[in-house]
């Protein structure tokens, strides 16, 4: 069987482990951009290592970076025996991408759903690593699998055979019919006789094929029938829309818990996975917090295992190893899920007295859906998150108020909020946790908090789980430039900006007092980090730009290679991951000044079946009702042609944002398309989204808009280039655009009843 | 080793002292079961948990990084003997006797097998506060420079290290002027006699 189930995770590393020792080969690991594969491919190596396993990883961002690394590794070693996917490869039929000689076996560690069938049950030497889903969910899909692919020659055959014999029956049943007519006129031939006798035997030969026909024949239906069922199941299989399972993380987590080599880092790896399936709406709130769970429980464990090494006070002369808690901890806090601790840095429970410097605790503390919140001003934090800027619709000049009635009701300050949130009163921060619960609500933020974790590095600083999340995204996507440039601080960002209502008068501002110390000419040295590259502020920049122009795919797979690389290494380095914080702020500003730029001018189009929203100069060329070319180029929009994953939230901020304030009777607002214009390449970067509610959604609905793209791409031949891993995303040449979007409102189809 | 030439003479860099001083013999406790390991430089084995067995230094973090064994702290490398080392060094004028690699052993160890070693915050200010009182003696040592001989018990090979080049330059130089010393006086009396003779003129 193709797949492994969870209780034998273990079987596969021995299995690979086993491979490499004896045949001296290495292990190959494909790792797509996110920030879950990456904390996967940090645990598989903590594995490999400590059994020193020798180990390639090849970063992968789509399906032609995947067949070219097939043709330069795998084609051109024989010795191969193990191949790894992480979070890639499980939606395509990897027989036909991948040349697999025999003694290769890959193995998938896929969260993307759903699995291409033949993955699964075609070859042997394909394992997906599976989370119960195969197992449990796909016994029929599986029968029916494997009854079209393999019965089909027996039973196409089978029809033959069936048919001819009919026909034989049929001729016979026919001359028979004419002897018998014939029979009457020549009463006295000689051949009568034997007419006769033939006659005879022919026809209790009748009766008895008749019944035979009559059951054949049913039975041929009944096998006819079970192919058209088995069609349709598997059809439905594949049309119901992509959708996430476990976190890659996770399952390598299993594995290591498998291996009795879990340890606390690990699980803090897959903790970042989890977390990062759900801030990027990957799967719903009742999910993520079942799996919080069995964190919450895993982080006890291992806690209390470093608390009593760590147990020191100057003068007690306690035995090396006391085994007792220390009484003064509050159990209580330990055990409850919301202890909200004040988010200061070096509070918590009664456990942070007993830290040293060196120590890597985990803790289990409620976040807020605000982004990077204590890395922030509190102001800021709200302003520029999407659920709380989408809830209250910032981008009027009433959300804008109801903002500030917020704050005002909690008490706080508006100058206190503004400022770095480390730096705030000590006393609001012990406040805010009961504020919020008891003010938000009013203002219709009922979800504000959800249960997670924190990290303390040390003395250092204590990230939470999304913290790091956000982080890491932010590096991988273009974030990497920004974050070398605070490093050697040619960039010191502020961390507020003045809040004004008028986009113009942001601008100026912006201008001023955006960013200490440089002279931006106008906001898209801002908002856009190639534009970075254009300022007059560094020399050696100014050869990168020239190189930008030549060869743009090469010099998108080095840069982003780099990116993938820092964010890797952010995971052991800590000054790192604070750098990728302050580029996160930075690309999440880009975002949000986006978002709220055309929620205000609202240069939507309301098509058939979704809504549909262009991004770039030449959005009044097509066709927009509004002429505004408030999106023209001058602002900067390069990031979002370039970068799925900010084009991706944007449209998820949109999305909400168009949800909650829009018109909730119209189906039209079911689903949004955003198209991003890459100058560069003169292609539209299109991305189709269903937007879930805010908050606390249970479930997230499945994305069908990677068939739809792949059919309107079929249909239209536009020239298109569907290479990420997530498949609803497409690139699309410029011209072509109109004609795509035109066929893609008649290949969309939504099911009601998928709606929650 | 290809320094400048000022520095080469006589001086490691801290990165072969560490690795010299890897060479140790450490007590580890061995969390998994192995078999004897036939290395070029020696036999180490069998592991057998939870027998606790003498392996060299490098050996030993090897293994605890990759989570087979834990490490047990040497005699001298917990609070309370350093903390009478401690006393020892700011009574007495001499140093303490500390063993000749401790500042790199040490540092290794609470490296890479802190949770091995309680109280490893207190160890680790206790030891740069020895640090700060040896150098504080060498310094006012430098006044008992002769030219016949030294003698500095019990310093480790660190802190040798560190001051190596100024001491071995310091005494050879020392050594040269007393080779001068006896003839230097008639000499400087003839010389600014001849020169006041000349100015003279």
């Amino acid at each position: 069987m193709g797949y492994i189930s969870k209780e034998n995770f273990e079987k596969i590393y021995i299995k690979i482990r086993q491979d490499s020792i004896e045949n001296n080969s290495s292990v190959l690991i494909f790792v797509s951009p996110s920030a879950d594969s990456l904390c996967a491919a940090k645990v598989l190596l903590t594995l490999l290592k400590i059994d020193n396993i020798t180990h390639q990883i090849i970063p992968i961002s789509g399906w032609s970076d995947l067949s070219k690394a097939n043709q330069t590794k795998i084609e051109t070693n024989e010795e191969l025996r193990t191949v790894i996917m992480i979070n890639c490869g499980g939606l395509v039929d990897l027989t036909e991408f991948l040349s697999l000689s025999e003694i290769l076996t890959v193995y998938i560690i896929d969260s993307h759903r759903p699995y291409n069938l033949s993955n699964i049950y075609s070859t042997n030497q394909i394992v997906i690593v599976d989370d119960g889903d195969i197992e449990e969910d796909m016994a029929d899909i599986q029968k029916a699998f494997e009854e079209l692919e393999y019965d089909t020659d027996s039973s196409s055959s089978d029809e033959e055979t069936d048919e001819e014999e009919e026909e034989e029956e049929e001729e016979e049943i026919i001359n028979v019919e004419d002897d018998e007519n014939v029979d009457t006129t020549n009463l006295r031939d000689n051949e009568n006789n034997n007419n006769d006798n033939n006659r005879k035997s022919r026809k209790r030969a009748i009766d008895e094929s008749i019944d035979e026909y009559q059951s054949r024949r049913l039975k041929r239906l009944r096998k006819h029938q079970q192919k058209q069922e088995n069609r349709r199941l598997i059809s439905d299989y594949y049309s119901t829309g992509s959708y996430y399972g476990m976190s890659a993380s996770e399952m390598l987590y299993i594995l290591a818990t498998q291996l009795a080599r879990s340890d606390i880092n690990i699980l803090w790896l897959a903790i970042i996975g989890l977390t990062d399936q759900y801030l990027n709406g990957k799967i719903g709130h009742e999910k993520y917090l079942i799996q919080a769970q069995g964190y919450r429980e895993d982080v006890l464990k291992f806690s209390t295992s470093v608390i009593n090494k760590k147990n020191s006070t100057l003068g007690i002369n306690d035995s090396e190893n006391t085994l007792s808690l220390d009484e003064s901890l509050n159990t209580d806090d330990i055990f409850s899920f919301n202890t909200l601790n004040s988010g200061s840095v070096n509070n918590g429970p009664v456990i942070a007295a007993h830290t040293s410097s060196s120590d890597e605790i985990l803790r289990v503390e409620d976040d807020y859906r605000l982004m990077l919140w204590r890395h922030w001003s509190l102001f800021e934090a709200m302003y520029h998150s999407s659920y709380v800027a989408t809830k209250l619709g910032i981008w009027r000049q009433e959300g804008k108020r109801k903002l500030n009635e917020l704050l005002l009701k909690m008490g706080f300050p508006l100058n206190q909020c503004q400022e770095n949130y480390t730096e705030m009163d000590i006393e609001l921060k012990k406040i805010l946790p009961e504020k919020l619960e008891d003010m938000a609500p009013m203002f219709g933020l009922n979800e504000m908090s959800y249960p997670s974790f924190v990290k303390q590095h040390g003395y250092k600083c204590t990230l939470s789980a999304s913290d790091t999340v956000y982080s890491l995204n932010a590096l991988l996507n273009r974030g990497w430039d920004f974050a070398q440039r605070i490093a050697t601080q040619e960039i010191i960002p502020t961390p507020f900006l003045p809040q004004t209502s008028s986009r113009v008068t942001e601008r100026e501002t912006m201008d001023r007092g955006g960013m200490v110390g440089q002279p931006f000419g106008n906001i898209m040295d801002i908002v856009d980090p190639d534009a970075i590259y254009h300022s007059s502020i560094t020399n050696n920049s100014i050869s990168m730009n020239g190189q930008s122009t030549d060869d743009d795919d090469d010099d998108k797979d080095e840069d982003w290679m780099e990116g993938f690389y820092m964010a890797y290494d952010a995971l052991d380095n800590i000054d790192l991951m604070l750098y990728g914080i302050k580029s996160a702020i930075h690309l999440q500003r880009a975002i949000v000044h986006t978002g709220l730029t055309i929620l205000e001018h609202n240069p939507s189009m309301l098509l058939k079946n979704f809504r549909f929203v262009v991004i770039g100069a030449d959005s009044v060329r097509n066709g927009l009702s509004n002429g505004t070319s408030g999106l023209g180029l001058e602002d900067g929009y390069g990031l979002f042609g370039k970068s799925v994953m900010h084009l991706e939230q944007l449209a998820t901020f949109l999305g909400s944002a168009w949800k909650e304030h829009g018109n909730r009777r119209s189906k039209n607002s079911k689903a949004l398309v955003t198209a991003a214009q890459n100058d560069s390449r003169d292609t539209y970067l299109v991305v189709g989204i269903i937007p879930s509610g805010l908050g606390a959604v249970s479930h997230t609905q499945r994305n069908t808009f990677g068939l739809a793209f792949q059919n309107t791409a079929q249909r239209t031949n536009a020239r298109v280039k569907h290479d990420s891993f997530d498949a609803s995303v497409i690139e699309v040449k410029k011209e072509d655009l109109k004609s795509f979007i035109e066929h893609l409102q008649s290949s969309v189809i939504f099911n009601d009843n998928d709606y929650i | 080793m290809a320094l400048p030439k000022y520095v080469q003479q006589n001086v490691f860099t801290p990165a072969e002292i560490e690795f010299i001083s890897e060479y140790e013999q450490i007590t580890i406790l061995p969390l998994q079961r192995m078999e004897t390991l036939t290395l070029l430089e020696g036999t180490y084995g069998p592991f057998r948990p939870p027998i606790t067995i003498k392996v060299p230094l490098w050996l030993a973090v090897t293994l605890k990084k990759k989570h087979k064994c834990s490490i047990q702290p040497p005699k001298w490398l917990n609070i309370d003997t350093l903390k009478k080392k401690k006393q020892k060094e700011e009574s007495l004028e001499t140093f303490s006797d500390l063993p000749y690699h401790y500042l790199e052993i040490s540092t290794i160890l609470l490296d890479c097998a802190s949770d091995d070693i309680p109280y490893s915050d207190e160890i680790k200010i206790l030891l740069k506060d020895i640090q700060e009182i040896r150098k504080r003696k060498t310094k006012s040592g430098l006044d008992l420079i002769n030219s016949n001989n030294i003698q500095l018990d019990n310093l480790g090979l660190m802190e040798i290290n560190e001051i190596r080049p100024f001491f071995s330059k310091a005494f050879n130089d020392m050594r040269k002027l007393e080779e001068v010393l006896p003839n230097s006086q008639d000499s400087q009396t003839t010389q600014s006699f001849n020169t006041s003779r000349n100015s003279a003129y």
